[in-house]
């Protein structure tokens, strides 16, 4: 049986929308994602460096199941153009990114806030980000990251 | 099946042994078992002087003498259902006390006795400390599917181990982590993090991935393999740090003698009037500045070799907040061209003041064509950069603006061009109570080019995007909706415009249920060419009953390019349930937090353009999950 997925997500948000909401408190609004920095400008968008980490600095980490965990990708590239990439954990897409890079030689890809990383399954998973346009002949690295089979507890994240 | 009863064999016989390891080495921290009588409260090594004492008997409900330093306080203790407390009514003095328990009705074990350790300082004679903050995580999953086949059987271990010793103000830590992952016939094992720390008061000495503490110039934050020494005094710092510039796994030393990073670090605080306090600090890198490969880097930069030092200077004067450095570097470019060396210099400056509720900004950097940050992968060269920004707040609302004005190839080469890039940015919040928070922005820029190399067409980039933001919430929820468009108008390149939209939202119900869905949608025009991407995720975390969750992941991904370039719908799912059976397995191992499990995985791919490519994968995972907290203290 086919779903129809927009019924879905109108039931979702119907969900979300119908319930109590008092009191009623701000939260901040969502934080800029992409950044940049000077360089080069002319020529098609090529990549020249692709670094991936946690925010420990390093490829690998472990976090307690239900943490929370986030990631980075510093890209260098001379010229300007679009950019579109996917995060993959386990070769599934958790996010989609694209921008216009227009000037500077450094692009900084934060993953989203909303985004939550599949991190309820114990073991061992991958990280990674499908750079699919432009098109490079570079391996991108794979970060690890390794959950453990313990709850955490609200506001504790463990990150080594 | 052979093959699984081995695992099974060998999955029951770790279960086991990590058990009763973590039973015996987390038994201090236990409520203490005497017979049937237990003390509850204090644990032993968590005793402070405000504390009282809890004793459970279980099903006995009297009488009960309790003796504290041989004297009877019975009198003063409240009995609440199995649980007796008893309040001193002044702290417990500092040193050893022995508690006494005389259940005088009781059929058997009628005595129970402790000696409690109050206070923060060790008793005399108990002045060093060996322990352990380990923890160990185990998973076995019997797999189900068509995509497993003879790879039918999978486990991952973590241990995480964190010991240490101490004694007075020396103390000496190691912690590391080793991962393993078995999805037959394939075998990983993955040994990472690596700390070994000898601290004595504010100095210490470090071993394994250590973080360095450069300035903005020279390195941020530093975090490699490597040693690490750190002197700290009342008003001066020094670290120290030989290190692998690149970032390491496994259990590499990382002290091998190429890839190196060397440097030093000096903080100096001056008490200032005001108790403005000017910091000094100066940091000097010597190494290799771009690996070719690393286990997160990918990158076809030739390895280059150099040195960078900065000195940095910051506190407020006369009202005005000031940071300032100075840096210079000289590197070769490419080690294995030999380009030779060059040398260039990095200098900013940032001002901050209030004047009359609106805070001003002011920022000033130039960084050489030539100058190059040792292991800053984000590090900016070439370019002049002034800023101004202010903002300032008028009841709910905020409103700020930026200036700023850029420019690039400083030293004329006219191989390259001379490009100016100026933008102002405007951004408007609205935070009142009961209604939603509101933020616009504004940003325009304009990348131009004032020289080219000959023959080369102009730069002449008009790039405007507006930004809309809406948050709303309330107990139990909350909602983000981002709205963006963005035009760029590029006569070289082509003209582009995206509109990106995305909605997340959190929904908790009675800590029982959390929904967690985001929805995004793209849609760029570029050059022609035009390209839908819409994804969208829906986390949950459901306590179903107390011994049972459900958690599970859902996300959906189509993507459309213009001109049959792709075409394609993708779904996932993973949904994994999880039956809580540590209550049950308390009363043997209780230190344990155990469950069964039962996953399902499934990967629907379908593309509109090349059946080929389409897929239909799905998983179905049995298993077991154990973690074990590997914890406890001795006192000698």
């Amino acid at each position: 049986m086919k779903i129809n997925q927009w019924a879905v997500w109108i039931l979702i948000l119907g969900v979300v929308g119908g319930t109590g909401c008092s009191p009623l408190a701000p939260i901040p609004v969502q934080s800029e994602t992409v950044h940049f920095s000077g360089g080069s400008t002319t020529g098609p968008l090529t990549i020249r460096r692709v670094e991936l980490r946690f925010s420990n600095g390093q490829a690998e980490t472990i976090v307690p199941r239900n943490g929370k965990l986030s990631t980075q990708a510093i890209i260098q590239f001379n010229g300007n153009g679009l950019f579109r990439a996917s995060w993959l954990v386990d070769d599934r897409v958790v996010e989609a990114v694209s921008t216009t890079v227009t000037f500077g030689n450094t692009l900084t890809v934060d993953m989203a806030p909303p985004t939550r990383l599949p991190i309820f399954e114990p073991g061992q998973h991958r990280l990674t980000l499908r750079i699919e346009q432009p098109v490079s002949s570079l391996t991108i690295p794979t970060l690890i990251f390794m959950v453990t089979a313990d709850e955490n507890s609200e506001g504790k994240t463990q990150i080594k | 099946m052979n093959k699984f009863f081995q695992f099974l064999s060998v999955f029951v016989v770790l279960f086991i042994l990590v058990l009763r390891v973590s039973s015996v080495l987390g038994s201090t921290e236990l409520p203490l078992m005497n017979g049937d009588i237990r003390l509850i409260e204090p644990l032993p090594m968590q005793t402070q002087a405000e504390s009282s004492i809890v004793i459970d008997t279980g099903n006995y409900t009297g009488p009960l003498i309790i003796l504290v330093d041989g004297v009877d306080v019975s009198a003063m203790v409240k009995h609440e259902g199995a649980q007796w407390r008893y309040q001193p009514s002044d702290p417990f003095a500092a040193g050893k006390h022995h508690l006494e328990v005389l259940a005088t009705g009781m059929a058997s074990s009628a005595r129970a006795d402790w000696v409690l350790s109050v206070g923060e300082e060790l008793l005399e004679g108990e002045k060093e400390t060996l322990y352990s903050k380990s923890s160990f995580s185990l998973t076995g999953n019997q797999v189900f599917g068509k995509k497993t086949q003879d790879q039918d059987i999978a486990a991952n271990g973590n241990l995480a181990l964190n010991v240490g010793a101490k004694s007075g103000e020396t103390e000496v830590s190691f912690e590391s982590n080793m991962g393993y992952s078995n999805t037959s016939p394939t075998n990983e094992l993955t040994p990472f993090g690596l700390l070994f720390q000898v601290k004595h008061d504010k100095n210490r000495l470090a071993f394994g991935d250590v973080v360095f503490s450069g300035t903005p110039l020279t390195a941020l934050p530093l975090s490699r393999r490597g040693v690490s020494a750190e002197m700290q005094g009342e008003n001066a710092g020094l670290q120290v740090i030989q290190a692998s510039s690149r970032t390491v796994t496994g259990w590499n030393s990382g002290l091998s003698s190429e890839n190196q990073i060397r440097g030093a670090g000096v903080t100096y605080h001056l008490a200032g009037q005001n108790d403005q306090p000017l910091r000094i600090a100066a940091v000097a890198l010597d190494g290799e500045i771009l690996s070719d490969s690393s286990p997160n880097v990918a990158s076809i930069a030739a390895p280059s070799r150099g040195s960078v030092g900065g000195v940095l200077g910051s506190g407020r004067y006369a009202g005005i907040g000031y940071n300032a450095e100075i840096a210079a570097s000289a590197n070769n470019p490419n080690t294995l061209s030999n380009e030779g060396t060059r040398r260039d210099l990095a200098g900013r400056l940032q001002l901050d003041k209030t004047v009359g509720g609106v805070n001003l900004r002011a920022n000033y950097q130039r960084t050489g064509a030539r100058f190059a940050s040792i292991a800053n992968s984000g590090a900016t060269y070439d370019r002049e950069q002034y800023a101004l920004s202010g903002g300032a707040g008028f009841g709910t609302s905020f409103l700020s603006a930026s200036l700023s004005r850029s420019r690039d190839n400083l030293d004329n080469d006219p191989a390259r061009p001379v490009v100016y890039n100026n933008n102002t940015g405007l951004t408007y919040s609205l935070i009142q109570q009961n209604w939603p928070a509101l933020s616009l922005s504004y940003l325009y820029g304009r990348v131009k080019s004032q020289s080219e190399p000959a023959g080369d067409p102009e730069t002449d980039i008009l790039n405007q995007s507006g930004t809309a933001a809406l948050s709303y919430g309330g107990e139990g929820w909350s909602s983000n909706l981002v709205l963006s468009d963005s035009w760029i108008a590029d006569p070289l390149n082509g003209d582009a415009n995206t509109r990106n939209a995305a909605l997340s939202g959190s929904l908790k119900w009675l800590d029982k249920l959390s929904l967690e869905p985001t929805f995004s949608y793209s849609n760029i025009d570029y050059n022609g060419m035009f390209q839908k991407t819409t994804a969208g995720t829906l986390t949950l975390n459901w306590h179903i009953i107390a011994p049972l969750s459900l958690a599970g992941q859902m996300t959906w991904t189509k993507n459309d390019i213009s001109d049959n370039l792709a075409d394609n719908v993708e779904r996932t799912a993973i949904l994994r349930m999880v039956w809580d059976i540590s209550p049950r397995l308390k009363s043997l191992f209780p230190r344990q937090h155990s469950g069964l499990t039962l996953s399902y995985s499934g990967d629907h791919y379908a593309d509109h353009l090349d059946s080929s490519q389409n897929r239909w994968d799905q998983t179905v995972m049995l298993g077991i999950q154990v973690f074990s907290p590997l914890e406890g203290e001795v006192h000698f």
